[in-house]
């Protein structure tokens, strides 16, 4: 066994970014929402509490929203991120994007990608949510502009609209 | 926040893993979820020389029934745990647990050998392994919940000594785990544990001390025919909850009976 210990040494890292390949070298400590922010330049990702607890800086990896600031860029290498970024088509917002726009979810706008991030991955685990899966679903992400009244009224209208382009799609096939 | 630098070891095997944190010296540490230890490592509350990190190893990630065990592999996500079927059927006290772990980010990467190693008390899965007896195998042993949780955030692990996995008894009956927190993500101020098991009752404390505890006061009531007030009054009578941020030790006392009390009549005690 020969683990190399000197801690400045920088490893590469490829991850897949909103669907684009992307290798770095970083050091181990980078944690991947710098990674994104810093060496991306994706800052649709946003910062908030860095202590593990707002939502802000929510990406999904392989799918699954986590939070970008609690993990280590090198613990992405290999794997699928997707940023707030890669989900509008274009000038076209996504579904989830646009009810936040038509409910206005949001006043200063800070928590907001985390919040859709979070609620996209929500509704692939339940696309008829209930009020409990959505309070539970969103529990890691904190807004303190909206009082989440209009949050929950966007993701139930993204849920609805989501449902409704999938079953159109269905149709056409 | 900046975590300070360490080398990091990527393992591809428990073999490789343990070998690799041997060579990083005593402050080495596995990685796993990380949803304890990266926190830790922004606060800067540690600065260990190298990670090595035990993410890749998905074969640890189980749930399989074994005549009456339930073995549960040590990197399966809270997430897992929470919507796995044969742990609903088998063990819904785990279900229910893990369905009140953090919140839905934190539930994606944190996982069951990651909250035992890391062994804060305030652990919702610590209290299920001690008020059930569970066995927590380890690279080199088995060993008992009871003798695993020793001090402060302090288990029996060796420094190089890894977990793979964790048996609890199966468990059908009926069975409350109430989490008092402020907000929903927040760790438990106090949280309390009640499991049926026959013809007893199994009750365990998260966050009620330096250490996990288990309401073994009021098991002993409750065995000897006393009623579930009697019991919860005596399992906050022995309880050393520590004062903290949220909570004095009077509070939490007061707390520890009142869940217990609602704990034990949800399941009929």
């Amino acid at each position: 066994m020969n683990v190399r210990l000197d801690d400045s040494t920088a490893v590469s890292v490829s991850i897949e970014i909103n669907g684009v390949v992307r290798t770095e070298t970083v050091e181990p400590r980078m944690l991947l929402v710098h990674f994104l922010r810093d060496r991306m330049g994706m800052t649709g990702t946003h910062i908030g509490c860095d202590t593990s607890q707002c939502g802000a800086c929510t990406v999904w990896l392989d799918g699954e929203a986590i939070k970008s600031c609690s993990i280590f860029a090198v613990q992405a290498d290999g794997h699928k991120v997707t940023t707030i970024e890669g989900l509008a088509s274009g000038q076209t917002l996504h579904p989830m994007q646009e009810a936040f726009h038509e409910e206005h979810a949001l006043q200063c706008g800070y928590c907001t990608p985390g919040f859709i991030m979070s609620s996209v991955s929500l509704l692939r685990h339940h696309p008829e949510p209930t009020d409990e899966d959505l309070r539970h679903g969103l529990e890691g992400n904190i807004c303190r502009c909206t009082g989440y009244v209009n949050i929950l009224k966007a993701v139930r209208r993204g849920a609805k609209a989501i449902a409704e382009a999938e079953h159109d799609s269905g149709d056409l096939q | 926040m900046i975590p300070p630098p360490f080398a990091y070891h990527l393992a591809t095997s428990v073999e490789d893993a343990t070998q690799a944190l041997g060579s990083g010296g005593e402050d080495a540490k596995y990685l796993a979820g990380g949803m304890s230890l990266i926190p830790v490592l922004k606060m800067r509350l540690s600065a260990p020389p190298l990670l090595v990190d035990i993410g890749a190893l998905r074969d640890l990630s189980y749930v399989r029934v074994d005549g009456d065990v339930v073995r549960v592999g040590a990197l399966t996500r809270h997430s897992d745990i929470m919507a796995n079927p044969t742990l609903r059927e088998y063990l819904p006290l785990l279900s229910d647990v893990a369905y009140e772990v953090g919140d839905a980010q934190v539930r994606a990467r944190g996982t069951l050998g990651g909250v035992l190693a890391h062994a804060d008390s305030a652990g919702d899965y610590c209290t299920v392994a001690l008020m059930l007896d569970a066995q927590i195998v380890t690279s080199s042993r088995t060993i008992a919940a009871a003798d695993f949780f020793q001090g402060f955030m302090t288990t029996a692990l060796a420094p190089d000594e890894l977990i793979t996995e964790v048996r609890f008894p199966v468990m059908t009956e009926g069975h409350e785990y109430v989490k008092f927190r402020r907000r929903r993500s927040d760790w438990a101020i106090i949280g309390v544990g009640v499991q049926r098991d026959r013809d007893r009752y199994r009750i365990g404390l998260t966050n009620a001390g330096a250490v996990v505890s288990r309401g073994l006061a009021g098991e002993e009531v409750l065995a000897a025919g006393g009623s579930a007030r009697e019991a919860a009054r005596a399992v906050a009578d022995a309880a050393t909850p520590l004062a903290d941020l949220p909570a004095e030790v009077e509070y939490k006392k007061s707390l520890i009976e009142t869940l217990t009390s609602q704990a034990l009549a949800k399941v009929g005690a």
